[in-house]
């Protein structure tokens, strides 16, 4: 339940974000605003899923104890904030206000959803990486599925993507190995635990999605009839990476585990 | 190699870590005279708004865990249990639970829900023995 949790706010993350970079910069007008309308619902069951199932868990289930969570943790305060700025950039593109408008509202989302999970409590430097390895993720996967929809599908569109999506691979390398260090010390963390495994499956599904990327950029370069297609190979597969990381969200790290009888339930 | 620890970064970056108990006093089954309190460590602070913990003697005839499950649906303030209530609701890597004075001989379990500042949820126990 979690990691469909996880994964549903996740997904709404990637319609607002990327939703609002390729309406600004890639594609103007699209996707239609009932698409960022999307990612705001799928954000809000996402994340209200997220406090009801742990507030269950825990065995708060007062509405006052609901309000204490959103107001008084860090998840909830957090929460709250990417919220805010979700409803801000929604009301940005309606508006059609200045892009600085819904980049500072991106960045208030980012920063948010940066606070939901293990980018909090660990100072702001971590937390600036989680809402930049969030952006990131959203602005490559948002233009691959802009590409996909567009109508035409251009060579010149897809040139104008292809530094974007070049810096996003970039910006989730650096942030992904400044934050890696803490994680899997040794190779037999990799196989030895059910979190290395499911590592090593998102790692394998990496691997493919930056497999199709170069297939499609061939295929964009020969002028293959079937572009689309490839196009939809890497949207999905990268859909897949999203999938797979809501399940590893969901994973406590081996060298976390404590020798009295604790976990996660 | 270098696009091993590329494809690496990638899929680490999102990765999460559940904040544990990285200490208890008295230890995991530790052979103790009665002791005041319990003190419990973290591994990064938790919400204490948010987090149960009791101690109670273990049931004759139930296991640690029946007894752990027992002692967390009991309320703060029961006669069953060994700890006393307690009244912090802020943020904390340590805590100092206190107990009732004069623990009798026997097993005693030490149980807690917690909620980490990242928002997990984690459960737990641990064991005690008084001389």
């Amino acid at each position: 339940m979690s990691a469909l949790l996880n994964g549903l706010g996740f997904a709404g993350l990637v319609l607002l974000l990327g939703g609002a970079f390729t309406r600004t910069w890639l594609t103007p007008g699209a996707p239609r605003l009932r698409w960022l309308a999307t990612g705001l619902a799928l954000l809000l069951f996402g994340w209200g899923g997220q406090v009801l199932v742990t507030l269950t868990t825990l065995g708060f289930m007062a509405p006052a104890d609901a309000l204490a969570y959103l107001t008084t943790t860090t998840t909830g305060r957090s929460m709250l904030l990417g919220v805010i700025g979700a409803l801000i950039l929604l009301a940005a593109e309606t508006g059609g206000w200045p892009w600085p408008a819904s980049l500072g509202s991106a960045l208030l989302l980012a920063w948010g959803a940066a606070g939901v999970g293990h980018g909090a409590g660990h100072g702001s430097w971590v937390r600036g990486l989680h809402a930049a390895h969030a952006l990131a993720m959203s602005v490559w996967l948002g233009g691959v599925l802009a590409l996909l929809r567009a109508r035409p599908l251009s060579t010149a569109l897809a040139r104008r993507f292809t530094p974007v999506a070049l810096s996003s691979v970039l910006v989730l390398t650096v942030t992904g190995l400044l934050m890696a260090r803490a994680h899997l010390t040794g190779p037999a963390q990799w196989l030895g635990s059910l979190y290395g495994q499911v590592l090593l499956v998102k790692l394998a599904l990496v691997a493919l999605a930056l497999g199709a990327a170069a297939l499609v950029r061939r295929a964009f370069a020969a002028r293959h009839p079937q572009v689309r297609l490839t196009l939809a190979r890497e949207a999905l597969l990268l859909g897949a990476v999203l999938g797979v990381t809501a399940v590893l969200t969901t994973q406590s790290p081996p060298q976390m585990t404590h020798p009295s009888h604790g976990g996660q339930p | 190699m270098k696009i091993l620890m590329l494809l690496t970064a990638l899929t680490l970056s999102t990765a999460t870590a559940h904040t544990a108990v990285s200490s208890i006093t008295p230890a995991l089954n530790a052979v103790v005279a009665a002791p005041r309190a319990v003190q419990l460590k973290f591994s990064e602070p938790i919400e204490l708004r948010f987090s149960t913990f009791r101690v109670m003697a273990i049931p004759a005839g139930q296991s640690v865990e029946a007894a752990a499950k027992l002692a967390l649906a009991e309320k703060a303030d029961s006669g069953r249990l060994v700890s006393r209530p307690l009244s912090a609701a802020t943020t904390a890597a340590q805590l100092s639970i206190a107990l009732k004075a004069n623990l009798k001989s026997g097993q005693y379990v030490i149980a807690w829900k917690i909620l980490s500042e990242d928002g997990h949820p984690v459960t737990g126990q641990s064991t005690f023995r008084v001389k």
